[in-house]
């Protein structure tokens, strides 16, 4: 097992395990069903622990067996850099969204992903956020009626 | 019999009128959209155009909506297959061989099937509306709250076993997923449980941001990195757009039990679309020769499915018609148009109103009829959008969940937390952690845990309450089958060959 698998999975039964506590943080009525609203949760994350526990022991097993060098197939791939580097910048379209309005957020947004994923085609990019924009615009708030924010751009 | 082929006439003449017709038309286009977007679902369409149906002829308005409903069905398998990114929660498995056959240069292919077998189903499921809507009604009332809860548990569980990966790696999906469904309020106690106080998170998670994260954008980063290796910039659509001769044989039988699947267990209220495709999806596996292809872009993993969710849509207008009771959320909006329209569904719809009924099931087989021409010679322009340049496609795609998920709740929350579960599902993809139980436990999460509860309240606390039944004990008993199978079956082979082996050395 992979050392992300590793991490991975371990991660998931500290989740599992602070699930559970969660579980008794709620709050229980005194009538009605006798589960309550705890039961589910608590058979859930009891699975969840149990079924992480079996995955590490698995993998130990493995690599007692098998003895080779872990794969690294995961030496922190180039595009690690620009997948973290795009949810960053959707962060920044998210938090700007409500304040510069769609339009103008949207269009900000896809020209910047756009030049960094198809470079060298400005003309393009631009030409594309910016038809993007007004048509799913168009398309979302005059036809099936949704609310998208107007911001800075007075219409 | 005689009166009801009387009545089915009848049905066309109500129906075949050119204003029927344009509704037919109206409604399917608009229900091919909704399912094709993420974000606006046949319910909301369906909402949305309440208000103007108002001033229309209740059979052209239920015409319309119904021809959403199922029109749905179609548009959702369209994103599954081009950019895994399911629609709708029907649609979440034909990701799985749909999407690898687009991968492979089949998106035509996966594409026509998908509509053929729509279309197929469609028409099946009509005429067994048409037959057995009232026997089947009848059946659907032994279905308590303890076969429920085993129902639901034997699909998660067999799509924990089936999906690729370790057994337990599906597990753990499908536990993630059921425990994602229990943030919010508790429906049975009014407890908050997981909401941390905000606001946001008091009605759950929602289930677009799970789809819109752990699809659309988990997507995303993964074509990301696979484009910074090498350099193809597109999908590659090589290969014919359509279906050879070899894919279309193995679709046949698929189509078939599909559609009986998926009107069987959409005429269960309760379960809808979404279960009939995961059935429909195991059945076609175990049966299939070519199992171990499942997951790599087999074609009945397309067939079987697709047609058992467009049979489900009709199914599901079993209860609503014969009993009144909704079978689903979008269901329950053709409810409330129903009683809008001053018509009650239920046991008197058929004699009190038989035009209705008719002109509405009829309507049905038009609609599947325009489904078919509409969608067949748009699925090589569908295909095309697979030659975008991915540079341009990927934020195309990003700003569009994005938006979408804000048309639909207006909450920046929801936007981060996409973004947040982007990332968590690349890890996923990563460790090969399956996607599609995660999100199949989300939504059936909330039933399966009342189904549990209730079935409990009913029975006391006893347990055994959930194997009192044949039907309910008989589905506990499959779901730990389907469940220990994997683990067994290796061992089991293991066994058989080495005594095999000894027989033959003794001889």
């Amino acid at each position: 097992m992979a050392k992300s698998d590793k991490i991975l999975t371990t991660m998931l039964m500290l989740f599992g395990i602070v699930y559970l506590w969660m579980t008794y943080q709620i709050p229980v009525g005194s009538f009605g069903d006798p589960m309550g609203p705890r039961a589910f949760p608590f058979i859930l994350g009891t699975i969840l622990v149990l079924c992480t526990l079996v995955l590490i022991v698995q993998g130990y097993r493995k690599q007692k067996r098998a003895s080779d060098p872990q794969t690294d197939d995961r030496a922190v791939p180039a595009s690690l850099r620009l997948i973290v580097g795009i949810a960053v910048w959707s962060g920044f379209y998210v938090f700007f969204f409500e304040s510069l309005g769609y339009l103008l957020a949207t269009t900000i947004y896809i020209l910047g992903l756009t030049n960094w994923l198809y470079r060298g085609h400005i003309l393009l990019n631009l030409i594309i956020s910016v038809g993007f924009t007004l048509i799913s615009y168009v398309l979302f708030v005059k036809f099936l009626g949704a609310m998208l924010p107007m911001g800075v751009i007075p219409l | 019999m005689i009166e009801t082929l009387t009545h089915v006439i009848n049905g066309f003449a109500v129906a075949l009128n050119p204003v029927q017709l344009l509704y037919v038309f109206i409604g399917v286009l608009v229900g091919t959209l909704t399912g094709v977007l993420p974000g606006i679902g046949p319910a909301a369409a369906i909402a949305l155009l309440l208000p103007i149906t108002f001033n229309m002829e209740p059979v052209s308005a239920l015409i319309m909506l119904s021809g959403i409903y199922y029109g749905a069905m179609y548009g959702g398998s369209t994103t599954s297959i081009l950019i895994k990114t399911p629609g709708e929660p029907s649609s979440v498995i034909t990701c799985i061989d749909g999407n690898m056959m687009a991968r492979n240069g089949r998106a035509g292919a996966a594409l026509a099937i998908a509509a053929i077998g729509s279309f197929i189903a469609g028409t099946i499921s009509i005429v067994l509306l048409t037959a057995f809507a009232i026997p089947l009604s009848n059946m659907a009332l032994k279905f308590g709250p303890a076969e429920y809860f085993g129902l639901m548990l034997f699909a998660l569980t067999a799509v924990s076993a089936l999906t690729e990966g370790s057994l337990f790696k599906g597990i753990i999906a499908t536990v993630l997923g059921l425990m994602i469904g229990t943030v919010g309020i508790d429906l049975q106690s009014g407890s908050q449980r997981f909401t941390f106080g905000t606001l946001g998170l008091q009605t759950g998670v929602d289930f677009l941001v799970i789809v819109v994260g752990l699809f659309a954008i988990t997507e995303v980063f993964s074509t990301v990195e696979r484009n910074s290796d090498n350099v193809p910039s597109s999908i590659p659509f090589a290969g014919r757009a359509w279906l050879t001769m070899e894919e279309w044989r193995r679709s046949v039988m698929p189509i078939f039990r599909g559609s009986f699947i998926g009107f069987i267990l959409g005429a269960l209220p309760g379960t809808g679309a979404t279960i009939s495709s995961i059935f429909s999806y195991v059945v076609e596996r175990r049966l299939s020769k070519h199992g171990p292809e499942f997951g790599t872009g087999a074609i009945e993993g397309v067939a079987g499915p697709e047609s058992a969710n467009n049979a489900a849509a009709t199914g599901a207008l079993v209860p609503l018609l014969t009993l009144g009771i909704p079978g689903s959320g979008t269901a329950a909006v053709m409810l409330s148009a129903f009683i809008m329209y001053g018509i009650q569904p239920g046991p008197l719809l058929f004699q009190n109103h038989p035009d209705v009924a008719w002109g509405l099931i009829d309507s049905m087989y038009i609609g599947n009829v325009m489904l078919i021409i509409l969608n067949l010679p748009l699925v090589g322009l569908f295909a095309r959008i697979l030659y975008i340049p991915s540079g341009i496609l990927l934020p195309i795609i990003l700003a569009i969940s994005l938006m979408g998920l804000y048309s639909v709740s207006q909450s920046d929350l929801d936007m981060y937390m996409a973004v947040g579960v982007g990332l968590i599902g690349y890890a996923f993809t990563k460790c090969k952690m399956p996607a599609a139980p995660l999100i199949l436990g989300m939504v059936l999460g909330s039933t399966m845990e009342q189904s549990f509860r209730q079935a409990l309240t009913l029975s006391s606390g006893n347990l055994t309450v959930f194997v009192s039944s044949p039907i309910s004990a008989g589905l506990v008993v499959i779901a730990f089958i389907s469940l220990l199978a994997p683990l067994i079956q290796p061992k089991l082979e293991r066994w058989i060959a080495a005594r095999k082996q000894l027989y033959y050395q003794e001889k």
